[in-house]
C-alpha cells in the first residue's frame, strides 16, 4: 500500500543544516494501522509530510498502491490520503459552516459546477455524522468557528473519512484536546479505522494509545525509526518498556556526546 | 375665509415668479478637474470677465464652484448636481469635465463652455472647430499651444539645435497630442524629436536622464505630470549644458533657459467673454470654437548663464518677463 | 433631490460591480490584489475602442471588457503562483503594465462617447416609458443578476473550493483543490467583474479616461468594508448584498457632499474630505448603535 524507501529530509543547508529524515524506510500493508511515538523533534510531522506531499523529500521515493508520488503536488495526493492535525483551527475552513467543510471533504477531485449540498448530500452528512456519533447534526449551518477544540476535531475526523481514502494519517489529532474529548476522538477514530479496514498512520504522544490501537508500534528518534513490534509482540508491549527504550536511547545520545572520541 | 386663503396663495405665487423672474440671479456651474494654478486662474478670469461686464456676483450672478480633485470618476456626479440646481450655463475646465458635462446636459437646452480644453474635436466635445453650426449646445476655448512656434524658439536661439527631447506622459491627453504634433512639426525645422516617456511624477528624474547626451535642447509641453518634476528636467538639461524650453511660464523661476505659453487668467477671460456672449442671447453653435493665441516668451538668464548661454537681441526684444538676478522682471508690454 | 438620488443610485449599482470583484480578491481569497485600478480601465478602454472604431453592440462590449479582465487577472495570479512573487507586488506589477497596455488599446488618454450609441443610449430608447429609472432599473437589474449568479456559484463544488482556498489554504489542499490555479481563477474572477464596471462605467459617463482606474481598489474595498459593517452576516447572499449597499452608500455619499457639503460650509476644494466623513459615519453607526444598546442594557 504505502512504501517509503530511503527519505531524507534535510532542512536548511550549510552550518545550521537540520537532518530531520536520516533514512528511513517503511512498508504498510493495506489495512495497517502503524501507531509512532517519539520525542518532539524526532521527525514524526516531517514524515507525514513527506507522505502526503506538503514537503518534498531531500533524497528517497515514496510510493502509494504501487505508484510512485514522490513528487506528486499534495493536492493530488489528497484524493487518496487525508490528514488530520493537531490543531483543531488548521483542518477546518473556519468561516465556512460544517455542511460546507463537509462538501467540501466529500469530493475531493471533478468538483463541479453543481450545487454542493443539495438535500441529498444534507441527508448524507446528518447519517454520517450520526453513524460517527458526533453531535453535529443540529449545528450543520453554523460556521466552524463557534465550535469548540473538540467538536471542530471529531468534524475533522468526519471529513477525513467521508470520501474512503487509501491511507489515513493522524498527526496528534487529540493533542489539543482535553482528556475526556481526546478520549472521545480516539474512540471514534478506532471505530471507523477497525471497521474499514483503512491503512492508517498515527503518531502520539500517549503511549498507552500507541499500544492500544492499531497492529504496529514504531518508535523515532533523530529522524530514524529505533524500533518497531508489531502484532503478537506488540499485543505483548507495556508502558514501562517503551518508557525504557525512551531513556536509553537518550543515555545512548548522552553517553555520544560526552565521548570526544 | 376661503376665498381669501386662494388669493392669498395665488398672489404669493405671482410675487415669488416676479422675484425669480426678475431678482433671482442666474447660476452658473464651474467645474474644474483639479486644484492646480493654471486652472484656478483660469476660473478666476470667467468670474473675473463677467464682472467686468457688470455682472455682480451673489446679485445678478450666482456661482457653483466644483472640483473633481483630480478623479475623472466624480466629473459625472458634479455634473449631475449642476444639473439638479438647475444651472443656465455650465463651464467645465479641462478635457473629462467637458466631456461629462456634455454627456449630462445633452438634450436639456443648457449651454456647455469648455475651457482648458487643448483638442476639443478629437477630444469629441465638438464636430468642427471653425463651422460652428454643428456643435450644438457646446463651445469654448482651446488652449492648443503653438507647438512648431516653441520649436521655432529654440532653432532661433541657437541654430546648433538638431535633437529636441520632450519628457512627456502619454497618459495625459494634452501632452500627448502635443507631442504628436511636435513630432510632425520637428522635420520642417531641420528638427528631430526624441521621446522620454514617464507616467508618473516619480518617473521624471528617469526619463528625463535617459535624454542627456541624446539631444541638443529639452522642450516641456504642458504636461502635468512633467511639471510637477520639473527640477528634475532642469537639472538634466544642465547636466548636458543644452537649453531648456518649458511651455507654463509660472515654471520659469525653476530654471528652464525659455518659457512661453499663455496666461490662463487670459484663457479665462476669453472662455468668460464666450459665456457673455451666451447670456447675451447667442447660441453656442454660432460662436466657433476660439483658439487662445498670444503666447508670451518668458526668458531666464540666470538659467542661460549656466549653461553659458547668451540669448539673441531678438528674442529678449519679444520677451514679455525676464528672471535675471534672482528675480522677475516683467516688460511693460501690451 | 429625487433625480440626484437616482443618479446616485445608478452610479452606485454600476461601480458596485466592481465592489463584487474587490470582495472576491479581498474577502474571499483574502489576496490584496491592486490590479483592479488598472483593470478597471481595461474594461473601459476596451468597450470605448469597440464602440468608437466598430460600433459593437454595447452589452457585448461589456461581456468582452469581462474577458479581457479575466487575462488581467490571471496575469497576476500567474506572476504570484507560478513566478513566486509576492501578492501585492504581483498585483502592482499587473497594474503599472496595464497602464502601458490601457493607453495602447485606446490609442489616446481620453476616448469620447458622445456621438457614438452607448448602454445608456439604447436602455433610455428602449425602456422609454420608464422615464428617469429606466438607466437604474436596467443596471440595477444588471448588478442584481450579477449578484445572484455569483451567490449561486459560491454554493457550488468549485465556488466552494474558491471559497475555502481563502479560509484556510492548507486546510483545502488536504481536500485535493489545487490552490494555485483557484487563485488564479479567483483573481481572473475578480478581475473580469472589475473591467465590466469599468466598461459599464465608461459608458455612462460618455468617455473613457487612462486616469478613472486610480482609486478602484480604494473605492471598492470602501464598500467592502462599509458594507460589511451594516450588514453582519457570514452567508454568502448577504455578504454580497451588503457590498452592494456599500457602494450604494459610498456613491450617495459622493453625491450628498456635492449637493449639501456647502451648507455646512465646505467648499469644492473640500470634496474628497466631505465624501470620507461621511463613509466615517456609515462606518460608525454600528458601533455606536451597540455601545448604546449596551449602555441600556446594563442599566
Ligand atoms: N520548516 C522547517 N524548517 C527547518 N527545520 C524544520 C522545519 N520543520 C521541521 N524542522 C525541524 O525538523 C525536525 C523534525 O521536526 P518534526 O516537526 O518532524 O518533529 P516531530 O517529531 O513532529 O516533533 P513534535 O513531537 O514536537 O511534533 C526538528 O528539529 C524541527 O526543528
Ligand atoms: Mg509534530
Amino acid at each position: 500500500m504505502l512504501d517509503v524507501q530511503g527519505v531524507e529530509k534535510r532542512f536548511r543547508s550549510g552550518a545550521d543544516e537540520v537532518l530531520a529524515l536520516a533514512g528511513i524506510d517503511l512498508h504498510l500493508d493495506r489495512g495497517d494501522f502503524l501507531t509512532v511515538i517519539g520525542s518532539n523533534g524526532a521527525g514524526k510531522s516531517t514524515l507525514l509530510h513527506v507522505i502526503c506531499g506538503v514537503l518534498l523529500p531531500t533524497t528517497g521515493r515514496v510510493r502509494l498502491g504501487g505508484v510512485d508520488v514522490t513528487c506528486a503536488p499534495a493536492y493530488r495526493r489528497a484524493r487518496r490520503i487525508s490528514r488530520i492535525v493537531q490543531d483543531p483551527m488548521k483542518g477546518t475552513a473556519p468561516s465556512m459552516t460544517v455542511a460546507e467543510n463537509l462538501a467540501l471533504a466529500s469530493k475531493r477531485r471533478g468538483r463541479t459546477l453543481r450545487p454542493a449540498i443539495s438535500r441529498r448530500r444534507r441527508a448524507a452528512f446528518v447519517d454520517r455524522l450520526s453513524d460517527l456519533g458526533v453531535d453535529l447534526t443540529t449545528r450543520l449551518d453554523d460556521p466552524v468557528s463557534t465550535l469548540s477544540g473538540g467538536e471542530r476535531q471529531a468534524l475533522a475526523v468526519a471529513m477525513a473519512t467521508l470520501s474512503c481514502p487509501d491511507l489515513l494519517l493522524l498527526d496528534e489529532h487529540t493533542a489539543a484536546l482535553d482528556p475526556k474529548n481526546a478520549e472521545r476522538i480516539v474512540e471514534l477514530t478506532r471505530a471507523f479505522v477497525e471497521e474499514s479496514g483503512l491503512t492508517t498512520i498515527m503518531v502520539t504522544h500517549n503511549m498507552d494509545q500507541a499500544i492500544e490501537l492499531g497492529n504496529r508500534l514504531a518508535m523515532m528518534h533523530k529522524g530514524q525509526f529505533v524500533h518497531e513490534v508489531r502484532d503478537e509482540a506488540k499485543r505483548r508491549a507495556r508502558v514501562c518498556d517503551l518508557v525504557e527504550l525512551f531513556s536509553r536511547r537518550h543515555v545512548a545520545d548522552d553517553e555520544l556526546l560526552l565521548d570526544p572520541a | 375665509m376661503k376665498r381669501g386663503i386662494a388669493g392669498l396663495a395665488v398672489g404669493l405665487l405671482i410675487v415669488a415668479i416676479a422675484v425669480t423672474g426678475l431678482g433671482a440671479p442666474i447660476r452658473i456651474g464651474i467645474c474644474k478637474i483639479v486644484e492646480h494654478p493654471a486652472l484656478d486662474a483660469n476660473e478666476r478670469g470667467i468670474i473675473d470677465a463677467l464682472t467686468a461686464a457688470g455682472y455682480v456676483e451673489g446679485k445678478d450672478v450666482e456661482y457653483i464652484l466644483a472640483s473633481a480633485q483630480g478623479d475623472p470618476n466624480n466629473s459625472i456626479p458634479i455634473a449631475q448636481n449642476f444639473l439638479a440646481k438647475g444651472v443656465t450655463l455650465v463651464v467645465a475646465i479641462s478635457t473629462p469635465m467637458a466631456l461629462a458635462a456634455v454627456e449630462v446636459f445633452e438634450g436639456t437646452g443648457v449651454p456647455v463652455v469648455f475651457s482648458a480644453v487643448t483638442d476639443p474635436v478629437a477630444a469629441g466635445l465638438v464636430l468642427d472647430d471653425d463651422d460652428s453650426s454643428q456643435n450644438g449646445n457646446v463651445t469654448g476655448v482651446s488652449d492648443l499651444i503653438d507647438v512648431a512656434g516653441d520649436l521655432a524658439l529654440l532653432k532661433e536661439l541657437s541654430a546648433s539645435v538638431r535633437r529636441v527631447g520632450i519628457v512627456y506622459n502619454p497618459g495625459e491627453a494634452n501632452s500627448a497630442r502635443l507631442t504628436t504634433i511636435a513630432e510632425a512639426a520637428g522635420p520642417g525645422l531641420g528638427l528631430s524629436v526624441v521621446k522620454a516617456v514617464a507616467d508618473t511624477s516619480a518617473n521624471v528624474p528617469a526619463a528625463a536622464q535617459s535624454l542627456v547626451g541624446r539631444v541638443d535642447a529639452f522642450y516641456v509641453t504642458t504636461d502635468n505630470t512633467v511639471v510637477s518634476a520639473i527640477d528634475a528636467v532642469i537639472a538634466a538639461a544642465e547636466e548636458g549644458s543644452v537649453p531648456f524650453l518649458m511651455a507654463d511660464p509660472t515654471s520659469l523661476r525653476f530654471g528652464p533657459v525659455l518659457a512661453t505659453g499663455f496666461d490662463y487668467y487670459k484663457h479665462g477671460l476669453l472662455a468668460g467673454d464666450i459665456v457673455l456672449q451666451i447670456l447675451a442671447g447667442k447660441k453656442p453653435n454660432q460662436i466657433p470654437v476660439v483658439y487662445q493665441t498670444g503666447a508670451e516668451i518668458h526668458l531666464n538668464l540666470d538659467a542661460a548663464a549656466r549653461i553659458g548661454l547668451e540669448f539673441p537681441a531678438s528674442l529678449i526684444d519679444r520677451a514679455t518677463g525676464i528672471f535675471f538676478g534672482g528675480a522677475s522682471w516683467l516688460r511693460s508690454g501690451d | 433631490m429625487g433625480s440626484i438620488l437616482i443618479h446616485a443610485a445608478e452610479q452606485g449599482f454600476a461601480y458596485g460591480i466592481a465592489a463584487l470583484g474587490v470582495f472576491i480578491t479581498f474577502r474571499i481569497l483574502r489576496f490584496p490584489d491592486l490590479t483592479v485600478d488598472g483593470s478597471f480601465v481595461t474594461g473601459a478602454a476596451i468597450a470605448s475602442s469597440l464602440l468608437t472604431s466598430m460600433g459593437v453592440d454595447p452589452f457585448l462590449a461589456l461581456a468582452v471588457a469581462f474577458g479581457a479582465g479575466c487575462v488581467a487577472g490571471a496575469v497576476t495570479g500567474l506572476l504570484h503562483t507560478r513566478l513566486g512573487i509576492t501578492d501585492l507586488l504581483a498585483g502592482v506589477l499587473s497594474m503599472i503594465m496595464l497602464y502601458s497596455i490601457n493607453l495602447r488599446i485606446m490609442g489616446k488618454p481620453n476616448i469620447s462617447l458622445l456621438r457614438v450609441t452607448t448602454l445608456s443610449d439604447v436602455v433610455e430608447k428602449a425602456l422609454s416609458p420608464l422615464g428617469a429609472v429606466a438607466l437604474l432599473v436596467v443596471l440595477a437589474g444588471l448588478t442584481f443578476l450579477i449578484k445572484l449568479v455569483l451567490d449561486a456559484f459560491f454554493r457550488t463544488e468549485f465556488g466552494l473550493a474558491l471559497r475555502a482556498t481563502g479560509d484556510n489554504e492548507a486546510m483545502i489542499v488536504s481536500q485535493g483543490v489545487n490552490t494555485k490555479s483557484m487563485k488564479v481563477f479567483g483573481l481572473a474572477l475578480s478581475n473580469g467583474l472589475v473591467a465590466m464596471s469599468g466598461a459599464l462605467v465608461a459608458q455612462y459617463s460618455g468617455f473613457a479616461d487612462v486616469g478613472m482606474g486610480v482609486g478602484t481598489i480604494v473605492t471598492g474595498l470602501a464598500a467592502v468594508i462599509v458594507g460589511g459593517s451594516l450588514i453582519r452576516s457570514r452567508r454568502i447572499g448577504w455578504m454580497t448584498a451588503s457590498v452592494l449597499v456599500g457602494s450604494l452608500i459610498y456613491r450617495v455619499a459622493v453625491m450628498f457632499a456635492l449637493r449639501y457639503g456647502y451648507l455646512i460650509g465646505f467648499q469644492a476644494s473640500d470634496l474628497k474630505l466631505v465624501t470620507s466623513l461621511i463613509v466615517i459615519v456609515a462606518l460608525v453607526i454600528p458601533t455606536v448603535r451597540e455601545r448604546l444598546m449596551r449602555k441600556v442594557g446594563s442599566c
